[in-house]
């Protein structure tokens, strides 16, 4: 059955199935550390408005029960997968869970919880399941000990467009020339012990610049050579552990250390699983070993390569829309653009009503958090859709045909805070479409602090 | 591909580089600033800020707190024109007093819910009348918030004519509200004066562990108390609600400060005058010392410094054209209130946005993860 047709050869099961046992372990660690931060409360259930994606308004926080038990489905899930306990319906609740409570409100958008959904959404399909896990002490026939190529390569392909992607976002004159955010964040980490007087120098903040573009733009392709694997490994570490100590960025980089160990050759994977698989010996995995060099079906094909195409379409969409992306955020989310902005803003609305007689402005604060109201301040497509929720409010509250300006000044990157939004523009009537967004002001002032 | 010529993808990702660079971009900035060391100057400023800017601001407070509480036992004995007259300066001190603590709402002013107790306004009259001829009442509840503190006492001092106030306190319900009011006003104060002296408070605030810029540090703290405090209750409570800008246009000059003894104007300048006192390190007692105006020098931020300076200073000349009594001004001209208000709101941007930015502090009150 020797093929030379990329979708017909297959390979050891190892690598996949240590993926998914550390998928599902990082993932219960997220979920539970998500839980014990108090963040389900503070995010989903305190808030009175959520900022949803515009073709999921239909999804809305569960209320205190029900979000709670969304998230014990989530983390009770993760164990599935990290098990291999009815692994499809456990990769079905997993990502169905993790990516409702994703879209419930745009604040919490991390690039990171993406990766999650795209990972959770990619072992759906994917047969980790077949070795190593509870389904198959349970019903042995499902046993293999190859896969399909694909499979594994499609997870090295994402990860290698997750870092490829970042990098290349970090091309541009404030990451490169600028320094910028770096410049701003390294002398804010000088208490550190030990290293932290080398952050009191500007030249740090070009070495990391440069350092962390070379990393992203080059890492995925130096874990896919075997000749620089295992050094491209340690860089891995090094890099994550660096910025996991130095910024606040949550799970991420753990996230990361641990996915890129598919990279590895199988016979690693496979070592490392039989040392595992010791103490388990009772179980029967008797080797059936079928899948073999199983045809992959050509519809199977056809959305490999759709996923894929689209993973590199998204992140490149920016292209697009006129003006900077970090300023006008027009393509910003779902295409790895992390780290590059300090971006940070002053937002207020002026609600008059149609006679002009009535004029009030409206108090952020009475309906935010205010982190809601952080990321509201800098980011259009959430000041339009607060702005439409401050018309149907002020509607509500008396004001005939309410007109919503806005007054929006932000500072990106070290620049002097500047107009952001054309304040003459009533955001109340502006319909709800996608970009370019003409009310946006270009980024002029480059001036910076 | 393993052997194939780079050159193309380096050309490409070089072009993408120029391509993403705004035209109108600055040169390269200067090499590094030589010998600066920000982990001390921010734990310099930490210190100077415990030292002479709290600890002072709330034995002031306190002090004033005493002396109002002492003239008040004076004035029930013998209520004159002199005595209510010496009565009603030791409640605009302890006022005075009062706008520079306020801006320090963490640690033991927040624990002890001191800004509710104090200085909740418009004061509830019907409220405190009904506690009146009850002669009973439980101060520091919620329920009372709005019929104690400075707000209260104002309402029962200040008539316009003073010998309406005076005979009001013919009356031992009055007398006995008003010893009450001053006093739980010198317990809290005293109260809170000494968390801040003896608490652990301020041995974190000022610890080596604080001198970063994380949410739990002096720093963190400190921005994010001045944009907090200035928001709600400079810019609206001063001035935003009672001009009618969250109201639909619609004036409440009742709900001034002081609204009784017509001197918010001066309060509010107070106000100001204290933000503008934390920002250049002049401290309570005249010791100059590390400042958050100096820390911008040292990051190279002068230009906010100077912006910050003209806008205060633009601010404090708005209120100080404005009438002391802020609800006639409101009554006759508040478009001077409005513009009051704009001026704010560009003092509120300084903060929120470009001073938090360059100094590398989130605004917000919980820790979260970013990207």
């Amino acid at each position: 059955m020797k093929s030379t047709h990329f979708f017909d050869r297959s390979v050891s099961i190892a690598p996949l199935v240590t993926f998914r046992v550390l998928f599902g372990f990082i993932m219960a660690c997220s979920v539970a550390r998500f839980f014990l931060k108090g963040w389900i409360r503070e995010l989903y259930i305190e808030p009175t408005y959520f900022f949803t994606f515009s073709g999921f308004g239909w999804i809305k926080p569960l209320g205190a029960l029900g979000m709670y038990a969304l998230f014990a489905l989530m983390f009770l899930s993760a164990i599935s997968i990290m098990v291999g306990f009815r692994y499809r319906i456990a990769t079905t609740l997993f990502f169905i869970s993790f990516t409702y409570v994703e879209l419930i409100d745009k604040t919490n958008y991390l690039n990171h919880y993406y990766f999650v959904s795209l990972m959770a959404f990619l072992l759906i399909f994917l047969p980790a399941n077949r070795r190593f896990s509870i389904d198959v002490w349970k019903r042995p026939q499902i046993y293999a000990d190859h896969v399909p190529l694909w499979t594994i390569s499609l997870i090295k392909a994402q990860l290698i467009i997750v870092y490829f992607f970042a990098g290349l976002a970090k091309l541009n004159c404030d990451w490169m020339i600028q320094a910028m955010p770096m410049k701003l964040w390294l002398p804010s980490l000088t208490h550190i012990p030990l290293v932290g007087s080398i952050f009191n120098y500007e030249e740090t903040a070009y070495v990391f610049s440069w350092a962390g573009a070379a990393f992203d733009l080059s890492i995925g392709f130096l874990l896919l050579l075997p000749a620089t694997r295992s050094l491209a490994y340690f860089a891995v570490v090094v890099f994550h552990t660096l910025t996991a100590l130095l910024f606040p960025i949550g799970m991420f980089p753990y996230i990361m250390m641990l996915s890129t160990i598919i990279f590895f050759p199988s016979h690693l994977h496979e070592k490392c699983l039989a040392f595992f698989q010791k103490p388990l010996r009772k179980m029967p995995l008797i080797n059936t070993s079928k899948s073999k060099g199983q045809a992959t079906s050509r519809w199977v094909q056809y959305a490999i390569g759709f996923y894929l195409l689209a993973q590199i379409i998204i992140p490149l969409r920016y292209l697009m829309y006129p003006g900077s992306v970090s300023w006008s955020e027009q393509g910003y989310r779902f295409s790895w653009r992390v780290m590059l902005m300090e971006k940070a803003g002053h937002t207020t609305f002026k609600i008059v009503d149609q006679q002009g007689d009535k004029v009030e402005w409206a108090t952020n604060y009475r309906h935010l958090t205010p982190q809601q109201e952080k990321m509201m301040s800098t980011q259009p497509d959430m000041i339009l859709q607060f702005a439409h929720y401050l018309r149907d409010y002020y509607q509500e509250r008396g004001f005939s045909k309410p007109q919503v300006y806005c007054n929006s000044k932000v500072t990106l990157n070290g620049r002097h805070s500047q107009p952001f939004i054309d304040p003459a523009v009533d955001l109340g009537d502006v319909k709800k479409t996608f970009p370019p967004m003409e009310w946006i002001l270009p980024l002029e002032d480059s001036r910076r602090w | 591909m393993k052997n194939q010529d780079p050159t193309p993808l380096i050309i490409c990702l070089c072009l993408l580089l120029v391509l993403g660079c705004d035209k109108n971009s600055e040169a390269p900035p200067t090499p590094s600033t030589p010998s600066r060391d920000l982990t001390t100057d921010r734990g310099n400023i930490a210190k100077h800020v415990a030292n002479h800017f709290i600890v002072p601001a709330f034995k002031d407070l306190h002090e004033a707190t005493i002396s109002l509480n002492n003239l008040a036992g004076e004035f029930v004995i013998g209520p004159t024109e002199t005595s209510l007259s010496s009565l009603k300066a030791a409640l605009k001190k302890t006022w005075k007093a009062w706008q520079v603590a306020a801006i320090y709402q963490m640690g033991p002013t927040e624990n002890q819910a001191l800004r509710s107790a104090i200085n909740l306004y418009p004061a509830d009259e019907l409220k405190i009348e009904g506690n009146i001829s009850a002669g009973n009442f439980n101060l520091g509840t919620i329920s009372n918030q709005a019929a104690e503190g400075l707000p209260a006492l104002d309402y029962m001092l200040s008539s316009a004519d003073p010998t309406v106030t005076i005979s009001s306190f013919a009356n031992q319900g009055h007398k006995d509200y008003l010893i009450a009011l001053t006093n739980h006003l010198e317990q809290l104060a005293g109260k809170v004066h000494q968390d801040w002296n003896e608490g652990p408070y301020l041995q974190d605030f000022t610890s080596d562990q604080a001198r970063g810029t994380d949410i739990g540090s002096a720093m963190g703290i400190l921005i994010n108390t001045m944009d907090r405090h200035f928001q709600r209750f400079l810019r609206d409570g001063k001035v935003a609600i009672p001009a009618g800008i969250r109201s639909a246009g619609v004036i409440r000059p009742l709900a001034v400060e002081a609204f009784h003894g017509g001197y918010g104007g001066e309060l509010l300048s107070d106000a100001l005058e204290a933000y503008t006192m934390l920002l250049t390190g002049e401290g309570l007692s005249g010791t100059k010392g590390m400042s958050m105006y100096d820390y911008l020098d040292n990051i190279d931020q002068g230009d906010l410094k100077a912006n910050f300076q003209t806008t205060l200073q633009s601010a404090l000349t708005n209120v100080q054209e404005l009438n002391n009594d802020l609800s006639k001004q409101i009554e006759e001209d508040n478009q001077a209130m409005i513009n009051l208000f704009l001026t704010l709101q560009d003092i509120v941007t300084l903060i929120k946005s470009d001073l938090a930015s360059v100094v590398g502090i989130t605004i917000t009150n919980q820790d979260n993860d970013g990207d």
